[in-house]
C-alpha cells in the first residue's frame, strides 16, 4: 500500500515538470518543428504548393540548382554584409553609449536611454515610410540638404542605386537596433560591482583602459548574448525593409537569403527550392550558434 | 470622333493581322484549330443553375482593389454587379485586395477557393501550368462566349491566349504614353501641344528643360518592366522568339534600343529612381516628361490641378523613322471555377465587368482603356469622357500598332521576368556593358525554358 | 573615480545629444510633413508655414485607421499574454525540478532560434487555413504564442530567486502552482513586465505573417493598411506621413508616459 503510493508520487513527480512544460512544447512542435520537418521533406521535392498536385522527388537537384544560381550566391554575400554590418549598431555603439550614460546621474541617464529606445518601438512599415520619404530622390529632405551643401551635384536615387541601396537598408536596421542594445547593455552594467572600477582607478587606469580591461570582460556574457542575437536575427530584421523599400533591387543587390527564400516560395512558387535554401541556412546558422556557444562558455569561466 | 473611328478600324485590321501572323508562327496550335478543339469540348460544358435565394459566392482577387487610385472604381464595379445582376441571378462577389500578386498564390496553395484573379499578362502561362487556371472554352459554353466577345477588339482577345485557348480575358488595359508637364515645357521654351516624336527629340527636349528650369526633363525607370518591351520592339528587336520558346532580347536591335536609353540615363537626360519615385517626381511637378500607363491619369490629373500645371500627352517615342510599337500593360481575368454553379456565377461576373457598363466604369473611374472600343463613340458610354480627356485619343490611336507584352513560357516565368528586369536595370543604370549583360541574362533565361 | 574635466563632459553630452537627434529626427520630419499643405509638402522647411490637419482627415477617410489600431493592440496584447503564460509555466518547470530530458528540452528550445520564419511559413499558412483561421486575429497570434527568448530569460531571472524560499514554502505545504503564482511571480514583477514589453514590441513589429494572414483592411493591423498606402502609386506624402504618425502615436504615447518604468524594469531585469 505504502509502496504503491510512493510509486504514485514518484510517477507524479516525474510527470509534473512536463505538465508545466506541455503548453510550450506542444505549441512549439505544432508551429515550429512539424513545419520544419515538412520543410526538410520538401527540400528534396519539386512542388508548387498547389493542393492536390504531386510532390515530385528530385533528390539533391534543388541543392545543385541552388548553388549554381547566381542570385542565390549574391544573396549569401549580402547576408554576410548585413550580418557583419549590423555588429557596430548592435554591439559597439550601444556598448559605448551604455557605458557613457552609466556614470551620469539618474535623470540624465534615463533621459538619454529613453530617447535612444524610441526607434525600437516603431513598427517596420512606419519606419520604412518615413525613411523612404527622407531619402526620396527628388522630394526627399536628405537630397535637398546634400544639394544645398554642394556635397552632390545630382540627387541620389538611394533605393535604386546599387552603391547605396543596401547601405540604406543597413542604416535603417541599425538605427532601430541601437536603442534595444543600449538598454540590454545598461542592464548588464548595473550588475557590475563599482569596486572593480575603483580598484582600476587607483591603479591609474584611464577611462579607455577601464573600458577595455574591466567593462568588456565583465560584460562578456551579455556581449556574447547580443552577438548571438545579432548574428542569428539580422537577416530577419532587415527583411521588412528589403520588402518594402527595395524588394531586393536594384538587380538583386540589396536582397538577403531570407528574402530570396520568401520569393522562391511565394513569388516563384518553387517550394522545394525555398526549402533547400532554408535547410542550408539552418545548418550554417546552427554551426555559428554552436561556435558562439563554445566561445561564450570559455568566456564565462574567465568571468569567475 | 473621326479619328477615333479610324483608330477603331485600324485596330480591327491590326488585330486580324496579329492573329494571322500568330497562326503562321504556330500553326499546330493556332487559333483556328484551338477554336475547333474548344468547340468540341464546349458541347460538354454546361452552366449550373443559380438560385437568387441562395446566392453563390465568388472570390475576386484584384490588385486594383489594393491601390488607392484605383480602389474606388474597382469597388464600384463589384458593388454594382452585386446590386444588380448578382442580386437578380444569385451571385455574390467578394473582392480581395492583392497588391503584390502573392495573396492569390498563397490562398490557392492553402486550398482556398480562388475563383477569379485579375492577372498580369506576363505570368499567365506559369499560372496556367501551375495553379489550375482554366481555359474559358473549357468552362463556359462556346455560344455564350462568342456572343459576349463580339465588340471587344480582336487583338485584345488574342493577348490572353496560349496555344489557341483563352486563359485570360483582357480586362484592364492600356498602352504607354508620354505624360508632359505643360508648365515646365513652356518655361523651357517648348510647345507641350507638339510633343517630341523621336527619342532624339526626347533627349533634346529633356536637356533643354534641365538647362532652363533646373529640373529633370524626362523619366522612365529601368525597373518599369513593360515599357521596356515597347522600346525593344520599336527598334525592331524582340523579347521572345516567335514560337515563344527562346529569349531573344540580346540581338543587335534590342541592344541598340537599350544603349540609347542608357545614353539618356547616363548623360543627365533622365531622372533617376524607382518607378514609383519617378512617378512621384512627375506628380510633384518636378519632371518634364514621364512615360507610363494611362491608368495613372486620374492621379496625375489631380496632382497637376493641385500643383497648378496642365498635363499634356504624347505617343510612345519612335526610333528615327520607324513607327513606335507600344505594348500593353494591365491585366486579364483568369478563372478557376470548380463546379457548374461556380461556372455560371463566374460567367455572370465576367459578362458584367467586361460588358458595356463594366468598361464604362473601368475607363471613367480607373483610367484604363475601353476594350469595347465602340464605347468611345457611344453617347451612353464614354463619348463625353473621351472628349473631356483627349489623352485617351493618343492611347486609342496607339492600339493600332500595339503588340502583346511577352508571356514568359513555363513554370519559371517569375524567375525569367526577374532576370530580364535585372539585366535591363543593370544595363541602363550602371557601367556594365549592355550587350554582355543582356546576353548573360538571355542565356540564363534560356536555361530555364521548359 | 578619475576627475572629470568639463571639456570631456561637454564632448560627452555633445555626442549623446547628436545620437538623440539622430534617433528622433525622422520622427520629427514625419510629423512636420504631415502638417504641411500640398504646396509646401515638397519643400524642406523645418516648420510648416500654415499647419493643416487636412492630411489627417484624408488619411482617416481612406482607411479604417481606428479599427486597425485596435486590431494591432488586440493582436499584440493577446500575443504578449499567451507568451508570458506559456513561458512562466515552462521556466518554472525548468528551474524547480531536475528531471530526465532537461538537456534535450533546452536544445529543443534553443534550436528554434535557428529556424527562420520564412522556412516554416508555408506549412503554417496551410495549417491556419485548414483551421479556418485565415483573416482572423487568432490566426495571426497562434504561431507566436511561445517565445523561446521569453522562456530562457525568465529561466534566468527565476534562478536568481533564492531557492531557500521555495523550499520553505514547500515545507509550509504550498503546492507548486501556489509557489509560482503567489511567491515567485509577485517577486519578479519588474522582470515579467519588461519581458512583456519586449514581447509587445515584437508583436507590434511583426510584419510578414500578418501580411499573409489578413485579407480585409478591417481585420488587419495598422501596419498592413499602412503598407498599402506606402505602395500606392499616389504622391500624397502629406497624408501618408499623417497615417504613419497615427500608426506610431499610440505606442509612442504609452512609451513616453511609462518611459521611466519601462527603462527601469529593463535595468532591474538585468538579464545575465
Amino acid at each position: 500500500m505504502a509502496r504503491r503510493s510512493l510509486n504514485k508520487t514518484k510517477l507524479w513527480r516525474r510527470i509534473k515538470p512536463f505538465l508545466y512544460l506541455a503548453p510550450a512544447l506542444i505549441l512549439l512542435s505544432v508551429w515550429m518543428y512539424k513545419p520544419l520537418i515538412t520543410t526538410f521533406y520538401l527540400a528534396f521535392h519539386k512542388w508548387n504548393m498547389v493542393p492536390g498536385t504531386d510532390k515530385k522527388f528530385v533528390g539533391l537537384d534543388n541543392f545543385d540548382r541552388l548553388f549554381h544560381n547566381p542570385a542565390f550566391i549574391d544573396s549569401i554575400g549580402n547576408t554576410v554584409f548585413y550580418t557583419a554590418g549590423l555588429l557596430p549598431f548592435s554591439i559597439l555603439i550601444p556598448l559605448v553609449l551604455a557605458v557613457v550614460t552609466n556614470n551620469m546621474n539618474g535623470k540624465m541617464k534615463n533621459f538619454y536611454r529613453g530617447i535612444f529606445f524610441i526607434p525600437m518601438i516603431l513598427a517596420p512599415v512606419s519606419v520604412s515610410a518615413i525613411w523612404r520619404w527622407l531619402f526620396h530622390p527628388s522630394n526627399g529632405v536628405v537630397n535637398h540638404i546634400l544639394l544645398k551643401l554642394d556635397l552632390i551635384q545630382q540627387p541620389v536615387a538611394f533605393f535604386s542605386d546599387a552603391n547605396f541601396a543596401k547601405w540604406i537598408i543597413l542604416l535603417i536596421t541599425g538605427w532601430k537596433m541601437i536603442g534595444f542594445s543600449v538598454i540590454m547593455f545598461s542592464a548588464a552594467l548595473t550588475g557590475i560591482n563599482r569596486e572593480y572600477y575603483e580598484a582600476a582607478a587607483i591603479d591609474g587606469a584611464t577611462s579607455l583602459r577601464q573600458f577595455i580591461n574591466v567593462t568588456v570582460p565583465l560584460m562578456s556574457p551579455m556581449i556574447m548574448f547580443m552577438l548571438m542575437m545579432s548574428i542569428l536575427f539580422s537577416s530577419q530584421w532587415t527583411f521588412a525593409y528589403i520588402d518594402i523599400l527595395t524588394t531586393g533591387g536594384p538587380y538583386g543587390t540589396s536582397t538577403n537569403i531570407y528574402y530570396e527564400m520568401f520569393r522562391y516560395a511565394f513569388s516563384n512558387l518553387n517550394v522545394g527550392f525555398s526549402s533547400a535554401a532554408a535547410l542550408v541556412f539552418f545548418f550554417i546558422f546552427g554551426a555559428i550558434a554552436l561556435l558562439l556557444n563554445a566561445v561564450s562558455r570559455k568566456l564565462s569561466f574567465y568571468d569567475n | 470622333m473621326k479619328r477615333l473611328a479610324k483608330g477603331a478600324i485600324a485596330l480591327m485590321t491590326a488585330g486580324s493581322l496579329i492573329l494571322t501572323s500568330a497562326c503562321g508562327a504556330n500553326s499546330e496550335s493556332s487559333n483556328t484549330s484551338g477554336n475547333a478543339n474548344a468547340s468540341a469540348k464546349a458541347s460538354q460544358v454546361e452552366l449550373g443553375t443559380l438560385d437568387p435565394a441562395n446566392p453563390t459566392k465568388v472570390t475576386f482577387y484584384s490588385y486594383s482593389l489594393a491601390y488607392p487610385t484605383m480602389k474606388a472604381g474597382m469597388e464600384q464595379l463589384i458593388q454594382e454587379f452585386n446590386d444588380t445582376v448578382g442580386k437578380e441571378k444569385g451571385v455574390i462577389v467578394e473582392g480581395v485586395p492583392d497588391a503584390t500578386f502573392q495573396q492569390y498564390k498563397a490562398d490557392i496553395s492553402a486550398g482556398k477557393e480562388v475563383d477569379v484573379v485579375q492577372h498580369t499578362f506576363n505570368l499567365l502561362d506559369s499560372s496556367r501550368l501551375g495553379l489550375g487556371f482554366k481555359a474559358y472554352e473549357d468552362v463556359f459554353p462556346q455560344a455564350e462566349l462568342d456572343e459576349h466577345l463580339k465588340g471587344i477588339s480582336p487583338n485584345a482577345l488574342e493577348l490572353g491566349k496560349i496555344d489557341g485557348k483563352m486563359y485570360g480575358l483582357a480586362f484592364t488595359f492600356s498602352t504607354p504614353i508620354v505624360f508632359i508637364n505643360g508648365k515646365l515645357f513652356e518655361e523651357a521654351g517648348l510647345d507641350p501641344a507638339n510633343p517630341p516624336k523621336t527619342w532624339d527629340d526626347i533627349k533634346k527636349a529633356s536637356l533643354q528643360i534641365k538647362e532652363k528650369t533646373g529640373k529633370d526633363g524626362f523619366g522612365l525607370s529601368p525597373q518599369n518592366g513593360w515599357v521596356t518591351e515597347g522600346l525593344i520592339l520599336s527598334n525592331g528587336g524582340r523579347v521572345l522568339s516567335e514560337d515563344h520558346k527562346q529569349a531573344e532580347f540580346a540581338n543587335k536591335e534590342s541592344v541598340d534600343a537599350i544603349s540609347m536609353w542608357k545614353d539618356l540615363y547616363m548623360n543627365g537626360a533622365s531622372a533617376k529612381g524607382t518607378d514609383a519615385e519617378v512617378s512621384e517626381q512627375f506628380m510633384a511637378g518636378n519632371l518634364g516628361m514621364y512615360v507610363s500607363s494611362t491608368s495613372l491619369y486620374s492621379g496625375i490629373k489631380k496632382a497637376s490641378e493641385a500643383g497648378g500645371w496642365k498635363v499634356y500627352g504624347g505617343a510612345l517615342p519612335q526610333f528615327g523613322e520607324k513607327e513606335s510599337i507600344p505594348v500593353n500593360s494591365g491585366s486579364v481575368l483568369a478563372v478557376r471555377p470548380d463546379s457548374p454553379e461556380k461556372n455560371a456565377a463566374v460567367w455572370e461576373f465576367i459578362k458584367f465587368v467586361t460588358g458595356d457598363r463594366g468598361y464604362t466604369i473601368i475607363t471613367s473611374q480607373i483610367g484604363y482603356l475601353p476594350l469595347r472600343t465602340g464605347l468611345a463613340d457611344d453617347p451612353n458610354g464614354l463619348k463625353e469622357f473621351v472628349e473631356q480627356n483627349p489623352l485617351y485619343r493618343i492611347n486609342l490611336e496607339q492600339l493600332s500598332r500595339i503588340q502583346p507584352v511577352a508571356i514568359w513560357p513555363g513554370e519559371s516565368a517569375t524567375e525569367m521576368v526577374t532576370a530580364f528586369t535585372d539585366a535591363i536595370v543593370k544595363s541602363v543604370s550602371t557601367d556594365a556593358d549592355v550587350e554582355q549583360t543582356l546576353k548573360q541574362a538571355q542565356d540564363q533565361i534560356n536555361g530555364m525554358m521548359p | 573615480m578619475n576627475k572629470r574635466s568639463p571639456v570631456a563632459a561637454i564632448l560627452r553630452h555633445g555626442v549623446l545629444a547628436l545620437m538623440c537627434i539622430i534617433a528622433v529626427i525622422p520622427l520629427y520630419w514625419m510629423v512636420n510633413s504631415s502638417l504641411k499643405n500640398e504646396s509646401e509638402i515638397f519643400t524642406s522647411s523645418f516648420f510648416p508655414n500654415a499647419p493643416t490637419f487636412s492630411n489627417y482627415s484624408y488619411a482617416f477617410s481612406q482607411m479604417p485607421i481606428v479599427r486597425m489600431i485596435f486590431n494591432s493592440f488586440g493582436i499584440s496584447i493577446l500575443m504578449t499574454l499567451l507568451q508570458l503564460a506559456t513561458s512562466l509555466l515552462a521556466a518554472y518547470a525548468l528551474v524547480r525540478w531536475r528531471f530526465r530530458g532537461k538537456g534535450l528540452i533546452f536544445s529543443i528550445l534553443s534550436l528554434t532560434w535557428l529556424i527562420p520564419f520564412q522556412a516554416i511559413m508555408i506549412p503554417n499558412y496551410v495549417l491556419v487555413n485548414n483551421m479556418g483561421l485565415n483573416d482572423s486575429m487568432l490566426g495571426i497570434v497562434l504561431p507566436f504564442c511561445v517565445s523561446t527568448f521569453a522562456i530562457l530569460s525568465l529561466y534566468q531571472s527565476f534562478q536568481s530567486f533564492p531557492g531557500v524560499l521555495i523550499e520553505a514554502a514547500c515545507i509550509d505545504g504550498m503546492n507548486d502552482w501556489d509557489i509560482l503564482v503567489r511567491l515567485i511571480i509577485p517577486n519578479i514583477r519588474s522582470g515579467i513586465a519588461s519581458l512583456g514589453i519586449i514581447s509587445f514590441i515584437n508583436a507590434w513589429n511583426e510584419y510578414l505573417w500578418p501580411m499573409l494572414i489578413t485579407k480585409k483592411m478591417e481585420n488587419s493591423p495598422i501596419q498592413i493598411g499602412l503598407k498599402l498606402f506606402v505602395n500606392s502609386d499616389t504622391n500624397m506624402w502629406g497624408s501618408l506621413m499623417s497615417a504613419t504618425t497615427v500608426s506610431c502615436l499610440p505606442v509612442l504615447i504609452i512609451y513616453l508616459l511609462l518611459r521611466r518604468h519601462i527603462v527601469d524594469s529593463f535595468i532591474k531585469f538585468g538579464i545575465k
